[in-house]
């Protein structure tokens, strides 16, 4: 038996072999993450998981933190149009009552393989995106109570697409602070993380635009011509900060003192 | 005997040649569109068409945003009710045009994509070609879903504001692309340098 006698049967082995090993290939790397069990904020684990062909797998509302009612109302802008002042309508909306946290990001990121650190389009987000995450999908566990930081514009925004939320436009967020006070606010320091940063930003819908009130299209050219006389209340020093840090902002920066939330319209 | 003990080592290694091609097969065979460009090397990082947005053309025809691959692209953002600043912004956009030497135009199209998808219906891009005699062959007209024209905006650092009902701010910015996508150049408007312009694409061509 030097030679097998039927070396068709060998062909035939050979190409079953190879299909089922570059079949296991393909799926190791899903089973790799289905391994890794979901992890949410009360330790409980959950083992479904949903096709990565769909662009979001939706979460449900687990482990979401609650929202707020803001009336509909009036909102005076920071900067203005024109010469006169002149508010903005803003429509009734919910926000959340917090920054959405480490572990609820952390739930997101394992559903959801293209937006891991390790996944990424580098188009989506800088370098530091998570960077201070111990593991690709796992926040430092003592952080993991405190608002998720170092991430973009593009995934802050598919987290909150992802649970059937949108980002807060600026508008409404900046109503959301008049309505709440200093309540709506969240420091660094009273987070429960060991963050040394002294205040969390938060990423807005429409960041990369000013709110302003005035009829002239072209007035954004005076405004910045104008060079910051243009507020309606220049003593608001808080609101000037806000909006010099969202303007000098680009959507695939990952800071460590930026955060965000999600907002949905009144059902 | 000698052929015999040849051939099944033979027909082992066809078959695992044959499964290794299978697999290989769909990453291999990725997206034959219309340009033979898809089929080269995949996107650079840093590309553009990193977005998996749609478009629909002027003509309805949908366009999805990596479709643009291949040419060297001149990207604006404008909307047809734009009083002044888009009128001048097409205006000085023909003029680099008309100042392109021949092998530069033929490798380069232009762009516009509206940042008022809610006004600018096909029908209204259409109306805008034809006032403003921009030819089908080197000029694309693109209507995208809000969340799409929002992305590419912020892409390229381009503001705008179209809710609370603020005005919609607008820029002159002109984006140049080069035929993977990436960003080479960008400028406040087409008038303030064209002769970089020209020269960024004559570099990379």
């Amino acid at each position: 038996m030097h030679a097998p006698k039927q070396p068709a049967r060998y062909a035939v082995l050979g190409v079953v072999c190879a299909l089922a090993l570059s079949g296991a290939a393909r799926t190791r790397s899903v089973a790799a993450q289905a391994r890794e069990p979901l992890l949410v904020e009360r330790g409980t684990s959950i083992s479904a998981r949903t096709p990565e062909a769909a662009p979001f797998a939706p979460l449900g509302r687990l482990a979401r933190s609650s929202k707020r009612d803001v009336p509909a109302g009036e909102y005076l802008p920071f900067y203005r149009g024109n010469d006169r002042k002149k508010t903005l309508s803003v429509r009734a909306f919910r926000i959340d009552t917090r920054p959405v946290s480490a572990a609820e990001f952390a739930t997101f990121v394992r559903a959801n393989p293209n937006w891991r650190r390790s996944r990424i389009k580098p188009l989506f987000a800088e370098a530091s995106y998570l960077a201070d995450w111990g593991r690709d999908t796992d926040p430092d566990p003592a952080t993991l109570g405190a608002p998720v930081t170092s991430v973009s514009w593009f995934a802050a925004k598919a987290y909150c697409t992802s649970i059937g939320f949108r980002l807060p436009t600026t508008v409404e967020w900046e109503r959301a602070l008049q309505v709440f006070g200093e309540d709506f606010v969240v420091h660094a320091s009273q987070s429960t993380g060991a963050r040394s940063a002294a205040s969390l930003w938060e990423w807005t819908a429409d960041f990369n635009s000013i709110p302003i009130a005035g009829d002239a299209s072209e007035s954004v050219t005076n405004l910045f011509c104008g060079a910051g006389a243009r507020a309606n209340d220049a003593s608001d020093y808080g609101a000037f900060l806000r909006y010099s840090l969202r303007s000098s902002l680009k959507a695939d920066f990952a800071l460590k003192n930026l955060g965000f939330r999600c907002a949905e319209d009144e059902p | 005997m000698s052929t015999r003990r040849w051939f099944a080592p033979a027909a082992l290694s066809l078959g695992l040649a044959c499964g290794v091609f299978g697999y290989l097969r769909p990453v291999l065979g990725q997206k034959h569109g219309a340009h033979a460009w898809h089929a080269q090397a995949p996107l650079p990082a840093r590309s553009l068409y990193g977005l998996d947005s749609e478009f629909v053309t002027d003509s309805r025809a949908r366009l999805e945003f990596g479709a643009l691959r291949g040419h060297f692209q001149i990207l604006a953002l404008i909307f047809t009710r734009c009083p002044t600043v888009c009128p001048m912004l097409v205006h000085d956009l023909k003029a680099l045009e008309r100042a392109m030497p021949a092998d530069v135009s033929a490798a380069t199209r232009f762009t516009l994509v509206s940042i008022d998808p809610e006004h600018d219906t096909p029908e209204a891009l259409g109306a805008y070609r034809i006032k403003h005699e921009l030819d089908e062959e080197h000029w694309f007209l693109l209507r995208g879903e809000p969340e799409a024209v929002r992305d590419l905006s912020a892409l390229l650092g381009f503001s705008f504001s179209g809710a609370g009902g603020a005005a919609i701010a607008h820029s002159k910015l002109v984006t140049v692309l080069n035929r993977d996508g990436e960003v080479i150049l960008q400028q406040e408007s087409a008038a303030a340098d064209p002769e970089k312009i020209i020269d960024a694409i004559a570099r990379a061509l």
